[in-house]
């Protein structure tokens, strides 16, 4: 019974502790970087050899340029691990490899022959390198609403590589590159007096409109190779290439209405000028050459057919198999990646870790209403502005913003121009202040402890930024911030 | 018209085609800075125009495109143009609703101002042949649109045209102002001999919806040092002359350097220099700077002389005074301007005549290895303003490195203000350009500080410095750049932005970058 206080008093340090590593745990960890992708590395080292027939080419020209493009692959995928690029046992990447998986299991042929990538690259694409590669776009990802769209998107990427796409198309690259008839004529154009670019063009463009043709060829034969390989499953294939309307719709803006800057902006201890908020079209001559119509580029001129082309072939293709289903409203109208916060916040942090400031501060302010239990957006908006004073000081803000455009949004150019209109002093003190009041709390949460960090750095609070860089390199040893921290020189 | 709406992730796939936030113009087969500059209107900077060589076509001519960008870099417009050997682009004027190109064909001696409307359609031209020999010098060797109206060709005429200025030689040696309309149909036109025997030059100086400010001179030209200028107030819609002035001050003892019609009261406000008892420019330093206030009829209001030896030295630095007073050095007037508030602010630039020389620079901006024997060296930026209610005129001086320019054989035995007008013309010294925003009632003064030692021994690194004017408050703001935008140039641009451009010749490429400079 002597023990009983010490016990209580350690029960008691146990749940208080676990009670406030409970709150902290509730504002969002961005997901760990990971450089250390094995498996990935190993499946290159083993199908990106270089094949014997290529080797044993005669024309050591050919040879060497297709030796110089493959390792260039190789070099890409090694760099997308090394920079950290793809996911590795996460949430997202583990639902691409569920699917792969399924779609394997019904195409044994691709057993072991398939690596499935999730890539945390925004732009919504997904492509294959070849040699078994497959890699599906974070911004892809985020879009999708539904496994069997996301099979599809694999099937048809896993068709290019069984139709060796890839592959031909740097021989094809290479053979064109050592074409000696070509070659001759360019030296030739090039030793003459007049028209030079224009000669050179006209040598060049059939080419290039034959690669677009045959290009535009793989796509649909892709397509429908792809569709064969995804009816070897129990997915829904009229559900799958709804996928086409997805992408043909992808010029949705985030938010619609407008945003009010006064609200995220406004703090007692900094005075707020009245022009932050002004924002008004000022481009003259952009707006007065609106009438002119834009042409579109001709869909023959396209790599990729149209969207709604390639749907209608597809159509008719699940027609014929007979696997035509009428879909439910409901079944369209959700994501696939259920996690929603987690997909907005890892959106953001991406935004972010690439340095797209305007962008990452846009997606944040159309989200941070969403999330307003959670502190990490805006942990991460404070983050956007020291890093962003960091770089005005250094008369280098054009590197992190975008500019004015008047064929961006309205809320997009609002943020541009009151990042281009508050001085380095006002970002920094912003960056401060909006997190001051919550720092007793959430000082466990990495993306909170960085903005703390960097703000009290950018606004020259000396003694805080000490502070914070001991706690921070001891809590969090291998941290994101870590890259940036020994670039920090001023103290 | 639809509004376009883009989603965020089409955002990124810009920003991501364009690394770094920077602008390409491909296939840059060669270009001068000559064929660049800033588009303006209504005193601001509202985009940019290059010209660029994409193909050598012929004997006769070369492919060509003329591109307009907007003030945020964005392109407007791209125009293909095939251009006779030897034309060269010397001007681009926007006047709200069409652009009108200056080409000045070097072979030919023949002007062409052919107008685009907005979609880049070509919907005029207007060709002056001969021109004067005056007139020659000036679009030979002219390097900037920025520089004084006195090397400019066209100007705005409202959104409904332009107004050209040359020297004809038609015969009689005289001047021509016409009006032209946006198709460049000559509406008007206002020339010796037909209009003012003895009249022999005309400067376009200022023109707002009912008026136009000429500056008239008599018995040669400015760089003559014997002209005699008077001011001519034209009415834009039709030509007519309004008043010439017949002012006991304005005369062959002052110069006018710039006039401006008041917007609020149609008054005209003219600066220069003034001799006191001397009479010639050519020869004599000035005796001080003045402003006048007149009528639009030419009924003079006032007239405010602020001495060299007097109020200007006692504003500067001692280093300064000495040249000042043995008269080895003077201000430049560079550009007045009528804020709301009443005022006159002139902004203008030191230049002494030596021998010596510190940072020698040519035309071009580019150091020279070796100089001669005369330079013009630029010290300082200094500001006059003159008070809306009183006389009073403070002066405000604003320190830079000392750049040198070489003086030509040809006129290194004028005067100080004579070789300064001629080097001025060949683009030299330090003051780039004057942006009014009306809106916010401030004035921008860029300059360049190529860096090194000024006068007193203080140095400093090589840098853009925006002077900013607001209801009689001055700041100042530095933007030093590392050596890579310095072989193509930096633009003044949209308010308190620079823009940077860097022309990678391996590539055949422009970077134009967009950088904030003042908050």
């Amino acid at each position: 019974m002597k023990h009983l206080p010490r016990v209580a008093i350690l029960f008691f340090l146990i749940l208080t502790g676990n009670l406030s590593f409970c709150q902290e745990l509730s504002h969002y960890q961005p997901i760990k970087i990971d450089t250390t992708n094995g498996a990935v590395l190993k499946f290159i080292d083993a199908n990106f050899k270089i094949n014997k027939d290529t080797l044993t080419l005669r024309d050591t020209t050919i040879r060497g340029i297709i030796i110089r493009q493959c390792s260039t692959r190789v070099d890409l995928v090694k760099d997308f691990v090394n920079e950290g690029d793809l996911y590795h046992n996460s949430i997202f990447d583990s639902v691409v490899r569920k699917v792969a998986s399924v779609v394997i299991a019904a195409n044994p042929i691709f057993k072991e022959k398939i690596i499935v990538l999730t890539s945390r690259s925004l732009i919504p694409n997904a492509f294959n390198l070849g040699n078994g590669v497959v890699v599906v776009n974070m911004g892809l990802l985020s879009q999708l609403q539904t496994e069997d769209q996301l099979a599809l998107i694999l099937c048809h990427e896993m068709a290019h590589d069984y139709y060796r796409h890839v592959n031909n198309s740097i021989f094809s690259y290479a053979m064109k590159r050592a074409d000696k008839d070509l070659k001759r004529k360019i030296k030739k154009t090039l030793k003459e007096k007049y028209n030079v670019n224009q000669k050179l063009e006209a040598l060049l463009i059939p080419g290039i409109l034959e690669d677009m043709k045959y290009s535009r060829m793989d796509e649909l034969a892709a397509d429908s190779l792809g569709l064969v390989l995804l009816s070897n499953t129990n997915y829904n294939l009229t559900n799958a290439i709804n996928v086409l309307d997805i992408l043909d719709d992808i010029d949705e803006e985030v938010r619609i209405e407008p945003l009010e800057l006064e609200k995220y902006f406004t703090y007692p201890e900094i005075p707020v000028r009245s022009i932050w908020f002004e924002y008004e079209e000022t481009s003259a001559l952009m707006k007065s050459s609106e009438d002119d119509t834009k042409s579109e580029l001709d869909d023959s001129l396209k790599t990729h057919p149209d969207c709604s082309l390639r749907k209608e072939k597809l159509l008719e293709q699940v027609k014929a198999m007979g696997r035509l289903t009428e879909i439910k409203k409901e079944e369209l109208n959700r994501y696939l990646l259920k996690d929603k916060k987690m997909v907005d916040f890892e959106i953001a942090q991406t935004l972010y870790d690439q340095l797209r400031i305007s962008s990452c501060i846009y997606f944040i302010l159309a989200k941070i209403e969403d999330y307003p239990e959670d502190y990490y957006l805006k942990s991460l908006l404070s983050l956007c502005l020291s890093t962003y004073s960091e770089f005005q000081k250094k008369k280098n803000a054009s590197f992190v913003i975008g500019y004015n455009n008047s064929e961006y949004s309205a809320n997009y150019n609002k943020i541009i121009s009151f990042l281009n209109t508050i001085s380095p002093a006002e970002s920094s003190a912003l960056s401060y202040w909006m997190i001051r009041p919550e720092q007793s709390t959430i000082k466990n949460n990495e993306s909170y402890l960085s903005a703390l960090l960097l703000s009290s750095y950018a606004f020259e609070k000396e003694a805080e930024f000490k502070e914070c860089l001991n706690e921070y390199n001891s809590k969090f040893p291998d941290g994101r911030l870590k890259k940036y921290i020994n670039k920090l020189s001023k103290y | 018209m639809k509004k376009i709406v883009l989603f965020l992730f089409v955002q990124l796939m810009v920003i991501s085609s364009v690394r770094a936030q920077e602008f390409k113009s491909e296939g840059v087969y060669e270009f001068e800075n000559k064929g660049s500059g800033n588009i303006i209107e209504d005193e601001k900077v509202v985009g940019y125009y290059f010209f660029y060589k994409v193909d050598k076509t012929g004997e006769e001519d070369d492919a060509y495109k003329l591109t307009f960008k907007d003030e945020n870099l964005a392109t407007v417009k791209e125009i293909e143009i095939f251009k006779r050997k030897g034309e060269i682009l010397r001007e681009v004027i926007y006047n709200g609703s069409n652009f009108a190109c200056l080409f000045f064909n070097e072979t030919t001696n023949i002007l062409n101002i052919i107008s685009y409307d907005k979609t880049g359609t070509k919907v005029g031209g207007y060709q002056i042949d001969p021109i004067h020999p005056y007139d020659l010098i000036k679009f030979k060797f002219s390097s900037s649109s920025l520089s004084l109206n006195y090397f400019k060709t066209i100007f705005p005429r409202g959104r409904e045209g332009f107004i050209a200025q040359v020297s004809n030689n038609d015969g009689i040696k005289g001047f021509l102002i016409s009006g032209l309309d946006n198709k460049m149909n000559e509406v008007w036109r206002y020339s010796t001999p037909s209009d003012l025997k003895g009249l022999n030059y005309a400067t376009v100086m200022d023109m707002n919806d009912k008026y136009i400010v000429l500056v008239t001179s008599r018995q040669g030209n400015l760089l003559s040092g014997k002209s005699e200028q008077g001011i001519t107030v034209l009415d834009i819609k039709t030509g007519a002359k309004v008043a010439i002035f017949e002012s006991e001050f304005l005369g062959k003892k002052t110069s006018i350097m710039d006039a401006l019609i008041d917007p609020k009261t149609n008054e005209v406000v003219v600066v220069g220099d003034y001799l006191e008892n001397a009479e010639k420019f050519g020869k004599n330093p000035s005796d001080g700077i003045y402003f006048a206030r007149y009528s639009v009829q030419g009924k003079e209001i006032k007239v405010v002389k602020v001495p060299y030896k007097g109020k200007i030295i006692s504003s500067m630095d001692v280093a300064y005074q000495k040249m000042i007073i043995d008269g080895s050095a003077r201000i430049l007037i560079r550009k007045a301007f009528l804020p709301e508030d009443g005022r006159v602010v002139v902004m203008g630039e030191l230049i002494e005549k030596a021998k010596n020389n510190h940072n020698v620079w040519n035309a071009y901006s580019r150091p020279m290895t070796k100089g001669k024997d005369d330079y013009l060296n630029s010290h300082q930026i200094i500001c006059f303003d003159l008070g809306a209610k009183d006389d009073s005129v403070k002066i405000k001086t604003f320190e830079k490195a000392i750049s040198s320019y070489s003086v030509s054989d040809l006129i290194k035995d004028k005067s100080l203000y004579i070789c300064t007008f001629f080097e001025l013309m060949n683009g030299a010294f330090d003051y780039l350009f004057n942006s009014y925003d009306r809106k916010h009632d401030v004035i921008l003064t860029y300059f360049h500080d190529r860096g090194g030692l000024n006068l007193k021994g203080e140095t400093s690194p090589p840098q853009f410095k925006i002077i900013k004017y607001e209801k009689g408050e001055y700041s100042t703001v530095n933007f030093e750049y590392k050596g890579d935008y310095d072989q193509t140039g930096i633009l003044p641009a949209k308010y308190g932005f620079l823009t940077l451009l860097n022309y990678i010749r391996k590539e055949r490429t422009v970077y134009w970058k967009l950088e904030k400079a003042l908050y």
